[in-house]
């Protein structure tokens, strides 16, 4: 139906004074639906169409006043307690590893190195603060074929080291939150749709399989997991819900199962995890270090060091206690007080993360920054659980806050990401679609 | 009688929010139920109404949905949260103080009159 001049000049004026363009479009569904009910009402009173419409819209009062009041209550507001719990996180790893990395072997320069990566790492989080994330869900399949590419790229001109192509592991982590936007444009496509978000899934796992080690792979594929059974939740696809479960998770039971038959490497982990003395000095040496120190830790200051690594510090039984290993042995050094304090303080961000994911009134921002979330979380959880000697995937980071340049900067750039769904999230919804005339599709 | 402007504009939260604990409605809907509700005596302008609403909905008192239940027209519907009936609590408390100290003083008011 053609606007009215008159209302199309009104809501214009409305909009005009709303900074948030992205509400614009609702608002002027709702003031219009508002001038037309109540210049029905007019008509039934037996005033004619033109008069009704005038009336009607001088009943709404000034639209510029109108308008300056609704940009008021849709501000874009910045998150402040993600934003301070990731300032926190980032200072409270500089300054405990100020205190380990003349510990380890060119540590120095190590830390030298992380603190410019620290900087570059929140211009990221910066730009994509300021990056609207809807593109995500504008152009999900675009975007994910050219992080595919660029993947590709990465693999062929950098060399691996022990099999393994780092830089490309890294870009791999942010697959889960590029998903996100595929699910989200499957919407009411059924079946297929989910077999699609499948195909798309398979992507990243296969690369992830070839060049990354385990512990990428179940990140990628347990955030992707838990967002499409989201949007099933949420009846994205329009299908029955145990049915559709049923087509995502027996199959991945089957590949997991097919995986871990397969990989004697990982059944390796698994005896090495529970039977830690079948070979101290060999496969299951670090457990065993990790297990001594922490058995010999106190609750605050410097840990026992068992005699067995007489004339040796922890750093040097302990490869990596910057970065692998932080946790494990700050608890040593420092006692449990730290590594609980730096924990909880982790936890505290990814609840208030989680929390705020749930507030989110549109799908796309709810599924974008459920998988940033998990992403950081899932990775927290391994690096926790390895540090504690339950070493079943290799610690990739403890987010924020252990040494390592790239995945910090992966992390920052997720940061945000988060930040930018939570800065505009709430003003964005999902377009309706009448429910009637769809059914009868079916 | 229409009220005055001013007075209606301290009260408006609590009717809104009045409106909303009875049923979900949309806009224009309130609009009409409040002014059929106080005899033609409330007459809430759209102009007032939308960004009282989207603040409600901003702190959480009230949430949305649409839905296209009674017509054509795909409305936004408004509905209370439990925050939001705390805040009806807490503001309907304040206005029995306040009325019935108004009250009390018009009424003082009318007696010292009389003995005067």
């Amino acid at each position: 139906m053609q606007r009215h001049a008159k209302i199309e000049q009104y809501l214009d004026l409305i909009c005009n004074q709303i900074r948030c363009k992205k509400i614009h479009n609702e608002i002027c569904e709702e003031i219009e639906n508002h001038i037309n009910d109540q210049k029905d009402a007019y008509k039934v009173q037996g005033i004619d169409e033109e008069t009704a419409t005038l009336k009607a819209i001088e009943q709404m009062g000034d639209p510029v006043i109108v308008g300056t009041e609704l940009d008021r209550s849709h501000r874009p507001k910045p998150e402040w307690s993600i934003i301070v719990l990731t300032l926190l996180l980032l200072v409270t790893g500089i300054v405990i590893r100020s205190f380990t990395s003349p510990q380890d072997l060119n540590g120095l320069e190590l830390f030298n190195k992380q603190l410019v990566f620290t900087v570059v790492g929140i211009g990221l989080m910066i730009l994509c603060y300021y990056i609207d994330f809807t593109f995500i869900g504008k152009y999900p399949k675009i975007i994910f074929l050219l992080f595919t590419a660029l993947i590709i790229i990465l693999i062929a001109k950098s060399t691996p080291v022990n099999g393994r192509y780092i830089y490309a592991s890294y870009l791999l982590l942010l697959f889960p939150t590029l998903f996100a936007g595929i699910v989200y444009n499957m919407r009411n496509k059924g079946y297929l749709g989910i077999i699609i978000c499948g195909l798309f899934l398979t992507i990243p796992f296969v690369i992830s399989r070839m060049v990354s080690s385990f512990a990428f792979s179940i990140i990628i594929v347990m955030s992707c997991f838990v967002i499409l059974t989201i949007a099933v939740a949420k009846k994205w696809f329009r299908v029955k819900r145990l049915y559709a479960l049923l087509l995502i998770y027996l199959p991945a039971i089957a590949i997991v199962v097919i995986i871990l038959a397969s990989n004697s490497y990982f059944l390796q982990r698994i005896i090495n995890v529970l039977f830690p003395s079948i070979d101290p000095t060999g496969s299951s040496y670090i457990i065993n270090v990790i297990n001594q120190l922490l058995l010999g830790a106190k609750f605050i200051g410097q840990g026992i060091l068992p005699s067995k690594f007489q004339g040796m510090s922890a750093a040097q039984c302990l490869p990596g206690v910057n970065n692998d290993f932080f946790l494990t042995y700050i608890t040593h050094r420092f006692g449990w007080v730290v590594s609980f304090m730096v924990v909880i303080l982790l936890t505290v961000f990814i609840i208030r993360a989680f929390i705020l994911c749930t507030k989110q009134k549109s799908v796309l921002a709810l599924l974008v920054s459920t998988a940033a979330t998990l992403t950081i979380a899932i990775q927290t959880f391994f690096y926790i659980m390895s540090n504690l000697g339950f070493m079943l995937f290799a610690p990739l980071s403890l987010p924020l806050i252990s040494q390592s340049s790239g995945f910090l900067l992966i992390n920052m750039s997720l940061v945000g990401v988060l930040l930018s769904v939570f800065r505009t999230g709430y003003f964005i919804k999902d377009e309706v679609i009448n429910n009637k005339g769809i059914s009868s599709s079916f | 009688m229409t009220i005055e402007k001013r007075l209606l504009t301290g009260s408006t939260t609590m009717l809104v929010l009045k409106l909303l604990a009875d049923k979900d409605m949309y806009g224009y809907q309130m609009i009409e139920e409040l002014s059929k509700r106080s005899d033609d005596t409330f007459n809430l302008k759209a102009g007032t109404l939308y960004p009282l609403l989207h603040n409600l909905e901003q702190k959480g008192m009230v949430s949305s949905y649409n839905d296209n239940a009674d017509s054509a027209r795909v409305r936004k519907y408004y509905s209370i949260t439990k925050k939001g009936k705390a805040l009806l609590a807490e503001k309907r408390t304040e206005w029995k103080i306040y009325s019935s100290a108004v009250n009390k003083v018009l009424k003082g008011g009318a007696t010292l009159a009389e003995t005067c």
